[in-house]
């Protein structure tokens, strides 16, 4: 009994001693030289037989000689950006006891130990904003992220309060219901339950803001605070609008209330409405699409539709656009697999590039840090086997904040 | 008069089978002396051949070798005497009486209303080697109130006001509206996933009771803030330390929120959950706080990663504790959890003072009980060999020097089996 | 390689064939030649030829090679162009698709054909035409325990009879459970059909020599044909078990719920096998050893049964892979997600594999081997699994799969690089006959056009400064003017506008 015991004691010993050897290998070496055939910088033309030099996390060089061991690939594109990565702790991430929770942050409720964050840096996303799940009609604000390193708020965090989250359509009024034969059982029996319900909140909050009214208490103190901050254009409005109708709305009350920067996020039919993207000068964020190009919804009866070349007509028009993976699990839908399919639909590999890179990070604000491959920026590549986003292509590494996340050195399918 | 007393107690460790009730204190003696083979005094410190001398309910001393006082009760115990376990976050005798639906905020709710002294579950505790219940009101509320240490015998509640309970897990928040989304980590076919509970992976959210404020992370935190900005009361007690606290959190991210806010307002006492604390980020997190983990309870399917949590935080030097969630779970699982940490490769000290003295620390009780050094309450086991080994028996327990449990005698019809089965 | 006997109603397709058991598509217009050109010709059969050219003629192909060695005739039609790429016609190894509900509640049923289920008009046979796939092998689904009949069919053609190019081809067994049955149970009915088929024909075997003629009679009495070839017995053939004595009994005189099985048992027709868990494939390789199929059979596996990879490999049986290319899966205790690339699994341990349409994130062959060489896989090894192994395991391997010489004239023309994903499959020809057109597929337009909606906007706007042009091209000109008139036009309207205007 006692030698089983003491085996297992060595063997529990050896195998945690693995893991923390492993959990430890995280932090350290931050100086490198990647040498690809094709530098994709995102910030100009490519560079072909290019070399990117890396040291204490930044990008120190861009073409000339560096220092650190070399890795060698086929090409390299700045770690990708998703603004719609969709991972948040679910209902625990917003307070749904009222439908307005401007002031609170969704930095008080990521769970950065989730598994779904390694499956964004093995997609190639290095940059991701977090928001509050869309429970709320205005959920909070959102925080803008690193998908790696540390999990604490610090070591990742690349700009706090980086927009307000609202959602316009049926998801923030499901949840409510009408008091129809009894009393009311719980704060869920309240306004909106419909799409217009739900306008009619967020115009009441900008309403309100403006008038200074109910500024007595101070929950609704707070929350205008940030809907100030939203009209004077210092924090992006960042709507999920998905149907043509929730479109027009967002873009109407951006124009009744004068909001200078709106996001429309997950916006599947913002295609068809040309005309309202371009005067009202929103950008947008595009949904995933599956390979063979057909979108079914399930959420709402009504099914939506984006055609294979939404993101160029977009690009056509001059409109902002992001593409967005969600996260996505399978292999063929994921963000890199969606800058491939919006080329198949006509858009340029350049606007592709730009679409998942420096597009994203000026819609929030850190394209001073993320974005692209330029001396001073934060040391955020992805190596590629091929040429960036055909299915011939693997993503092979990637480093973040110059330290190697996977390593393409290493043999795995 | 001694003679007569001196016989009588005699007689009584002659008894067969003596059960003496809980409830009777007063009127006995609580003077006596023990020697034993080995007495603990406390984690790491072993007396041989030690008596050990009670006065009054408290120990006055423990020598190797001393000559009894022939004028005063003497108990001779072949084997090992230790100071009685203690056993953290327990509902004994208080079943259904320590949940409240109402509101999340219940600072004043003391748990010392709420149990039944009469109730068989302290007996069930005596005779499991506890001397010592910590119970905790409301661990589905977001503040559920102050949580009290009861001895299990003589229903002496020994801190009124032991810890503010408060909690930062998802069990703690208010229902959603849209219960439709309720998101699972894994829905694979096959064997299900291991509970979050259970050291498995954590699921994004949890149903949860009751639609209430807060329903969200950030609106707890918001909610706490406020409390603990107030200038008089509870909270203004725990900020600072003079009032320990007991956070409950389960998930990593949980756990390392909960430690983030004991920093921010300098708060002492435990953590209590963490079935992942052996996460390095987690114990990190930890180190740089005042609290100890009360972990468990822990259930047969409990990952090896849970079990490695005591011993990760003993080599951090960080208290650890075990919480027992009595009568879900039998106060005799409490030595089970002991010897588990041990396999799981936490050193002898490290789960003896998780039984003892730091569970009597991370209680708020850190003076009086845990140890048998001189002047504490005199609570204490008469243990067959080492407390540890599972197959150690329990012969009497103590609590407040007085005997409140003996073992029966086995029958001695076992004897026949063996010889008739050799 | 033994003919399967074809069903009576596919004789009269089979009528017209000049060689073998295949019907081919009789050709259209004019003597039915086709000349294929193309920047590239990807032939699966040596290496790519540039500058390209195939003649296709009475459905099959007479020539291929470089333009300038490849005599063109005068009287063909031509297709293709310089920035083309000719590629084989995809070949689908398995799916269910294409038909009218594709299980029958029966547990086992080998006497049903799906020829009486499969609907041409299915939407899935147009996208077969949109992903280049020319042969497709369609079999009952996979919640049975012995299904029934499948057979080969082309996309395209407006009846069964015109899509048929191999009748009553496959059946279909399922080591999977069926619904409601555990895997003890489905193991249970798998063994019994069989012992079942055994006892039946011994029976029939020892009530003929009671009673001689007693088969022939009872046929007769039931209406069963007993013309030609039906009259006559024939000894038990096949690896396996034998029942002594067949001989005696007409082959038409065998009840058509049995006969189906004796056709496997005998070896003498293809078997897909499901396999939904690893433990499933082991499971069918022991039913199909026991009965004697191993040699025919596919296995259609999803993708956990990577796992019995091995097993598949000493069993040397080819697969199907009907799930997703990379299985995800999250450990239990630990939380952490685990990819598996199944088709590189399949490659290390030597197992030969065909992609299907089947696979529920794309249907299209070329994407799906195109990601498998992004995963890692061989280029020969992917193109192969949707080429050459599903025509081997259709036993096609001589007709489809390549291009070459003798062949059938299936292919299909890429826009550009079949594997990269800003390619499209712009013509179809099947048996040299022209069948896509990506220029006159509408929805396929819609795909890319979308249906616009009338323009929608609210008399007030907010005047902005004119956008920034990167550069400018005929679109981008013409949306200016437009917009600039539009803009004059407003202008004129509305005189004030300030951003707090309510509506």
């Amino acid at each position: 009994m006692r030698s089983i015991t003491a085996r297992l004691v060595v063997l529990l010993v050896v195998v945690t001693a693995a893991r923390t050897a492993a959990a430890q290998q995280r932090s350290e070496q931050d100086h490198w030289t990647v040498r690809a055939a094709m530098v994709y910088t995102a910030a100009g033309a490519p560079i072909e037989k290019g070399s990117v030099a890396i040291a204490d996390g930044k990008i120190a060089a861009v073409g000339g000689g560096g220092g650190g061991d070399v890795l060698e690939v086929a090409a390299v594109t700045p770690g990708l950006i998703d603004l719609s990565i969709e991972i948040d702790t679910g209902n625990c991430s917003v307070e749904q006891s009222s439908e307005v929770a401007a002031a609170l942050s969704v930095a008080d409720s990521l769970d950065l130990f989730s598994y779904e964050w390694d499956r964004a840096l093995r997609s190639g996303v290095t940059t991701a904003l977090a928001v509050p799940a869309d429970f709320d009609v205005v959920g909070g604000l959102g925080v803008v992220l690193k998908t790696g390193g540390p999990p604490t708020l610090e070591a990742r965090l690349v700009r706090g309060d980086a927009v307000l989250r609202g959602a316009i359509g049926t998801q923030p009024s499901s949840g409510n219901s009408m008091p129809r034969f009894s009393a009311p059982q719980s704060f869920y029996y309240r306004r909106p339950t419909t799409r217009m319900g739900v306008e009619w909140v967020f115009r009441k909050f900008f309403w309100d803001t403006l008038q200074g009214e109910g500024a007595d208490d101070e929950r609704t103190a707070d929350d205008q605070t940030v809907a100030r901050r939203v009209l004077k254009g210092d924090l992006p409005l960042s709507i999920r609008a998905r149907a043509t109708q929730d479109v027009r709305t967002a873009i109407y009350l951006k124009e009744e209330f004068g909001i200078p920067r709106v996001i429309l996020h997950d916006a599947v039919e913002a295609w068809r409405e040309p005309e309202l993207l371009v005067r009202s000068k929103v950008a947008v964020v595009l949904p995933p699409i599956p390979p063979d190009g057909r979108v079914e919804d399930g959420f709402v009866n009504d099914s939506y539709f984006v055609p294979l070349d939404a993101a160029k007509k977009l690009a056509d028009l001059h409109v902002p656009f992001a593409l967005s993976g969600q996260s996505n699990a399978t292999v063929g839908t994921r963000i890199a697999d969606q800058a491939g399919l919006a080329q198949r639909g006509g858009l340029s590999f350049e606007a592709a590039l730009a679409a998942v890179t420096i597009e994203p990070a000026r819609m929030v604000g850190v394209q001073d840090r993320v974005g692209s491959i330029e001396v001073g920026k934060d040391a955020d590549l992805v190596l590629w086997s091929g040429k960036p986003f055909e299915p011939t292509s693997r993503i092979v590494g990637v480093l973040l904040n110059g330290r190697l996340m996977i390593d393409p050195r290493a043999e795995t399918r | 008069m001694t003679g007569a007393v001196g016989a009588s107690l005699a007689a009584a460790l002659l008894a067969v089978a003596s059960r003496p009730l809980p409830g009777r204190g007063a009127d006995e003696p609580r003077t006596v002396q023990v020697r034993a083979r080995e007495i603990w005094t406390a984690a790491g410190q072993r007396v041989s051949d030690a008596l050990l001398l009670v006065v009054d309910g408290r120990v006055r001393s423990v020598k190797a070798g001393a000559e009894a006082d022939p004028e005063l009760p003497l108990v001779v115990h072949d084997g090992v005497v230790t100071a009685g376990l203690i056993a953290c976050h327990t509902d004994s005798g208080a079943q259904g009486e320590l949940e409240d639906d109402s509101r999340s905020v219940m600072p004043t709710a003391l748990a010392a209303y709420a149990f039944d002294p009469e109730h068989p579950d302290f007996e069930r505790a005596l005779a499991a080697g506890i001397t010592a219940l910590a119970l905790t009101p409301g661990d589905e509320n977001l503040v559920g109130g102050l949580t009290c240490v009861v001895k299990t015998a003589g229903a002496r509640v020994l801190e009124r006001e032991a810890t503010l309970a408060i909690s930062f897990s998802s069990r703690a928040l208010g229902r959603s509206g849209s219960q439709g989304f309720f998101l699972l980590g894994a829905a694979e076919g096959g064997a299900g996933p291991t509970a979050a509970e259970e050291g498995g992976p954590e699921l994004t959210a949890r149903t949860q009771r009751g639609s209430r404020e807060p329903t969200s992370y950030s609106g707890a935190l918001l909610m706490l803030r406020k409390l603990f900005a107030e200038k008089e009361g509870p909270f203004a007690r725990a900020a600072g330390g003079e009032l320990p606290v007991t956070l409950e959190a389960l998930d990593r991210h949980e756990v390392l929120r909960a430690a983030r806010f004991a920093v921010e307002h300098d708060l002492v006492g435990a953590i209590r959950g963490a079935p992942l604390a052996s996460d390095p980020d987690v114990v990190a997190a930890l180190r740089e706080t005042h609290l100890g983990v009360i972990v468990g309870p822990w259930s047969a399917d409990q990952t090896v990663r849970s079990l490695e949590s005591v011993r990760a935080l003993a080599e951090a030097g960080i208290p650890v504790a075990f919480a027992l969630d009595a009568p879900l779970h039998h106060p005799e699982e409490l030595r089970l959890f002991a010897a588990r940490a041990l396999w799981a490769g936490a050193g002898h000290d490290a789960v003896f003072r998780a039984l003892t003295s730091d569970a009597a620390r991370l209680v708020g009780t850190p003076d009086h009980i845990g140890t048998l050094e001189p002047g504490r309450d005199a609570d204490f086991v008469l243990w067959s060999g080492d407390p540890l080994d599972l197959s150690s028996r329990i012969e009497a327990v103590y609590v407040d020097g007085v005997r409140r449990w003996t073992a029966p005698a086995r029958p001695a019809s076992n004897e026949r089996d063996e010889k008739h089965h050799r | 390689m033994k003919h399967s006997h074809p069903s009576f109603l596919a004789r009269a397709a089979l009528s017209s064939a000049a060689l073998g058991s295949l019907a081919v598509l009789g050709s259209a217009g004019s003597d039915g030649k086709l000349v294929i050109e193309a920047g590239r010709i990807v032939t699966q059969a040596g290496p790519d030829i540039e500058d390209g050219r195939i003649v296709i003629a009475d459905g099959r192909i007479v020539a291929v090679g470089k333009a300038s060695e490849v005599e063109k005739p005068w009287d063909a039609v031509v297709l293709g162009g310089k920035t083309m790429v000719a590629f084989p016609g995809f070949v689908e190894a398995h799916t269910s698709q294409g038909m009218d509900r594709s299980n029958e509640t029966l547990d086992v049923a080998p006497f049903l054909d799906i020829r009486d289920s499969i609907d041409p008009v299915a939407y899935y046979f147009e996208d077969c035409l949109r992903y280049g796939i020319t042969t497709v092998n369609v079999q009952q689904g996979a919640n049975c325990i012995i299904g029934g009949r499948g057979m080969i069919v082309r996309p395209t053609g407006m009846t069964v009879e015109e899509m048929t190019v191999r009748p009553t081809f496959g059946i279909k067994l399922s080591a999977q459970p069926k619904a409601g049955k555990s895997r003890a149970t489905q193991m249970q009915s798998l063994r019994y059909a069989f012992d079942d088929l055994r006892s039946y024909l011994e029976d029939l075997v020892e009530k003929e020599r009671d009673e001689r003629g007693h088969a022939k009679r009872e046929a007769l009495f039931q209406g069963r044909d007993l013309e030609e070839e039906k009259a006559n017995g024939r000894a038990m053939g096949g690896t396996s078990w034998k029942v002594e004595g067949l001989e005696l009994i007409p082959r038409g005189a065998l009840d058509e719920k049995y006969a189906p099985l004796l056709d496997l048992v005998e070896g003498n027709q293809a078997v897909f096998f499901h396999c939904g868990d690893a433990l499933d494939v082991a499971h069918a390789l022991e039913v199909a050893r026991t009965n004697g199929f191993l040699a025919r059979t596919t296995l259609v596996i999803e993708e956990g049964c990577w796992k019995a990879a091995d097993l598949m490999a000493e069993a040397g049986v080819p697969v199907v892979l009907d799930g997703p290319l990379v299985e995800v899966r999250r450990d239990p205790v630990t939380g952490d997600e685990e990819e598996t690339f199944v088709p590189g699994v399949l490659q290390d341990k030597g197992v030969r594999f065909a992609l299907s349409s089947e696979n529920p994130n794309t249907r299209a062959p070329a994407f799906q081997a195109a990601l498998a060489i992004g995963r890692g896989l061989d280029r020969a090894v992917a193109l192969d699994a949707v080429t050459r192994v599903p025509a081997e395991i259709l036993g096609m391997g001589n007709d489809v799969g390549s291009l070459e010489v003798g062949k059938l004239g299936n292919v299909a023309l890429f826009s550009g690089d079949p594997l990269s994903v800003t390619s499209w499959v712009e013509h179809v020809v099947i048996e040299g006959r022209p069948v896509y057109d990506r220029s006159k597929d509408v929805r396929n337009k819609q795909l890319l056009e979308g249906i616009q909606q009338p323009n929608t906007a609210p008399p007030t706007q907010v005047t902005g400064e004119e956008p920034e042009h990167a550069e400018e091209d005929e679109h981008a000109k013409k949306d200016e003017a437009e917009k600039d008139e539009k803009k004059k036009e407003d202008e004129k309207e509305e005189k004030k506008d300030d951003g707090e205007t309510p509506r």
